[in-house]
């Protein structure tokens, strides 16, 4: 995957990366910034364009960036993504069941009545009441936020569930809940995940696979509890050695001032 | 005025109130807190739970309608005594702020030189060569190497976990008896986290300084600090030493904080708290824990528990001593 840059160069911002993701399994995407998990996951979920190579869903190829809007819907049925700050993909205006309600519509015909069943069903699997159902976005929490986000993406029925960076910007407490959610969801739904994350704790917890990507490439890769118990990469030792934890002191590397 | 017996930062009974719209809201209740000279300490909590707002009231940087009432001390002065020419002259001499998003707070048509000599030359009206020497020796005591160069860029031009130790620099020129730091290294990756809380905890020990620094991180703190404060719904719920808090908390909240924290070295579920944070304005009379509380009894409800001395601690909570074999028992098992 590259960029073409103003002056007219090449940014790569992916090269060589091969990974897959067995049915059922969670996998994660670890990196900092400008690493590339990103950008793999928008590749497959057929947000961004690969400049090359393939993605391949269920055993078929994936289109890349579909454009009609059929196309974009078969993919919607596949894989659904939920985002750091739900906010930005809710509607201010409508209400929480109205939205899940307006997925359901746009991927399974049926009644009204069906639709309001279903959206209720899904509100209360992601642990929202009929209350909250009624409520606009902006009366809502973080934590509610993210259970809706949650929710819409599960109302288009999808195997593959891209969780980019979803936990990140919940309250500590806050968070062990919505990890707790996706993990039951898992096995009720029968979904897999895709766990795009910096946060070594948190993918410890949701992972039983991972990758550690770096500048573009994979560094590493393995499972979860192998990569961080015993990290064969370097860039994977530093990582880990960064994360705060009992008895932890910072320390100063003095290898950065090129950036 | 240096008197080194009493703490340089000395909160008392600190209240806030803000408007909001029609209504008066509670942000702050009852909140006490010192700082010693050198000591640094750990503002801990989730949204909502005033750290933040204690102090930019500390620092009386809050605005104008805010209502604040107790007392804030620093080196013996009431903060809130102060005239306007002396406020300003101790914001710019003997307090320094470092925020989670240095581009917010640095003007970014001005060069890295202009941002970290202004305060020199106008203020102090040092000249233009000793500012300069100044500038270029506070960015190599953050470990920037090619400083000279990075006086003429500007802000755009660098990374976020450079700027931060621009900012991190910017503080030492004028050499503030006080830091706060509100979550830093927030906006930062994980490895640039641990250089720049390197570079900033390395200073605070060479130069002496104080630092109050707020973070959600338990972990974080605990590894920059020497004492914790936990805060909830506007009040300090538990005190105690940094070395000592994860392992021996003693109020719930602190307890269920760590224990929900994901554990980056063994695969164990996060035990999450049930319900959300609240702010000080929406709890109630008794402990604002009491609804997320597994402990909770009959008078949690009705009474707010005043901070009182258990060892080494400070703890809000009415059932400290009765819980505390529970507390050990569960985080044994956490662990």
């Amino acid at each position: 995957m590259s960029y073409r840059l103003r002056d007219g160069t090449d940014l790569v911002a992916l090269a060589g990366v091969s990974f897959a993701v067995n049915p059922g399994c969670s996998l994660a995407i670890v990196g900092q910034s400008g690493s590339g998990k990103t950008t793999c996951a928008r590749i497959i979920s057929g947000i961004e364009r690969q400049t090359s190579g393939s993605v391949e869903l269920a055993g078929h190829p994936a289109v890349p960036s579909p454009r009609s809007r059929r196309a974009r819907k078969e993919r919607a049925q596949h894989v659904q993504m939920v985002f750091q700050d739900p906010y930005s993909s809710l509607d201010p205006r409508q209400s929480v069941r109205d939205a899940v309600e307006e997925v359901i519509a746009e991927h399974q015909p049926s009644t009204a009545s069906l639709r309001r069943e279903r959206a209720d069903e899904l509100l209360d699997k992601v642990g929202l009441d009929e209350r909250i159902g009624l409520a606009k976005p902006t009366r809502l929490s973080g934590g509610q936020r993210q259970r809706v986000a949650i929710a819409k993406a599960l109302a288009a029925r999808p195997k593959l569930l891209i969780l980019d960076e979803a936990v990140a910007a919940l309250d500590v407490s806050v968070q062990a809940q919505v990890i707790q959610l996706l993990s039951e969801l898992r096995a009720t739904e029968g979904l897999t995940y895709l766990f795009v994350s910096h946060d070594l704790g948190v993918v410890r917890q949701v992972s039983d696979e991972c990758i550690v990507m770096h500048r573009g490439r994979v560094v590493e890769a393995g499972a979860t509890q192998e990569v961080l118990d015993d990290p064969q990469a370097d860039y994977t030792r530093t990582l880990i050695e960064a994360v705060p934890r009992p008895g932890w002191r910072p320390r100063r590397q003095q290898r950065e001032s090129a950036q | 005025m240096n008197d080194t017996t009493r703490p340089l930062v000395d909160v008392a009974d600190l209240e806030v109130h803000v408007r909001q719209g029609r209504e008066t809201r509670q942000l702050i209740r009852n909140v006490s807190l010192h700082v010693q000279r050198g000591e640094s300490v750990g503002l801990v909590g989730e949204s909502g739970s005033g750290k933040s707002v204690t102090v930019r009231a500390v620092l009386r940087f809050l605005e104008a309608d805010a209502i604040v009432n107790g007392t804030v001390e620093f080196a013996g002065e009431a903060v809130y005594d102060m005239g306007r020419e002396r406020l300003r002259r101790w914001h710019r001499d003997d307090v320094a702020m470092i925020y989670q998003d240095p581009r917010a707070h640095i003007n970014p048509l001005r060069t890295i030189g202009d941002f970290l000599t202004e305060a020199l030359r106008l203020a102090h009206g040092t000249d233009r060569h000793e500012a300069r020497r100044r500038a270029i020796g506070v960015l190599e005591s953050v470990g920037i190497t090619n400083a000279e160069a990075r006086m003429a860029q500007y802000p755009h031009q660098l990374s976020g976990g450079l700027l931060q130790r621009v900012m991190i620099a910017s503080t030492l020129v004028i050499g503030p008896q006080l830091i706060v730091a509100d979550e830093p290294t927030t906006a930062l990756d994980m490895t640039t986290q641990e250089e720049v809380m390197a570079i900033l905890d390395d200073l605070r020990r060479e130069r002496g300084l104080a630092m109050i620094f707020i973070t959600h991180d338990l972990d974080l703190a605990a590894a920059v600090t020497d004492r914790l404060a936990v805060m909830y719904a506007g009040i300090i719920v538990e005190t105690g030493p940094s070395l000592t808090m994860q392992g021996n908390a003693k109020h719930p909240y602190t307890a269920a904080l760590h224990a929900s924290r994901p554990s980056t070295v063994e695969k164990s579920a996060p035990l999450a708290i049930p319900g959300r944070p609240v702010a000080a304005w929406e709890a109630g009379d008794g402990c604002p824990f009491e609804p997320r509380c597994a402990f909770a009894v009959d008078v949690c409800r009705l009474e707010l528990p005043e901070l009182r001395a258990i060892d080494d601690h400070l703890v809000a909570c009415h059932r400290a001593e009765d819980i505390a074999d529970e507390l050990t028992r569960e985080r044994m098992a956490h662990l």
